[in-house]
């Protein structure tokens, strides 16, 4: 994975996680170079407007206030 | 279980559907094995997690790729005709859950489409109908 991401990352969690979710719960943040570029309603807005301003792979997407994913048993191998 | 043939592309791109997998309603979020995002040579785009089996909450990579079925045209599983409903979708690592499938179909994938899942057969239809065998 790209330091970028780390660094991206540390970004959202130090100086924007606690505004965006106070507002913004299930919206798409487009962070690049440690700095929030906006933030979007649906995936594919934020990834279209990031892959032409910065390029493939060389941003990172935050979709607000995610909680961890359920996976059916199934899909983990359990039945 | 149902199992289908789906094709996973970098976004923009519409490839065959040759990667097996498997519907599953209990996933909120679709999955890939790691081989696929090799084939794909996919950048992650950050960070997702997962409840895994023993209750623990798991990191791993997130990835945007293009996922999308193929599609009977006229509702008619012998027709020869087709169409592909290419859905942009983050993606997380399957990593080794569950090495049995490329991909594993969540509810962020199913919930565009109207499923009805049988016996022995999942009726999918979207702008149009699939009909896929099950094992």
């Amino acid at each position: 994975m790209g330091d970028h991401i780390e660094t991206d990352l540390r970004a959202y969690d130090e100086r924007y996680r606690e505004t965006l979710e106070e507002g913004c719960t299930g919206m798409v943040a487009l962070i690049y170079d440690g700095e929030l570029q906006g933030v979007y309603d649906h995936l594919s807005s934020a990834y279209h407007t990031g892959r032409e301003s910065f390029g493939e792979g060389k941003f990172t997407l935050i979709r607000i206030g995610e909680k961890p994913a359920e996976l059916g048993a199934v899909g983990i191998g359990l039945t | 279980m149902y199992i289908v043939d789906v094709a996973v592309s970098s976004p923009g791109l519409l490839t065959e559907p040759n990667y097996r997998g498997l519907i599953d309603t209990g996933a909120m979020c679709t999955l890939v094995s790691p081989q696929v995002i090799e084939d794909l040579q996919a950048p992650a785009y950050g960070k997702s997690s997962y409840v895994s089996a023993n209750g623990q909450v798991q990191e791993t990579e997130k990835y945007i790729l293009s996922v999308s079925l193929r599609f009977a045209a006229d509702n008619n599983p012998d027709n020869d005709a087709f169409f592909q409903t290419p859905i942009l979708l983050e993606v997380l690592n399957l990593g080794n859950l569950n090495p049995k499938f490329d991909v594993i179909l969540g509810m962020d994938f199913l919930s565009r489409f109207h499923i009805v899942l049988e016996a022995d057969l999942a009726l999918i239809t979207g702008l149009s109908a699939a009909f896929h065998h099950t094992e």
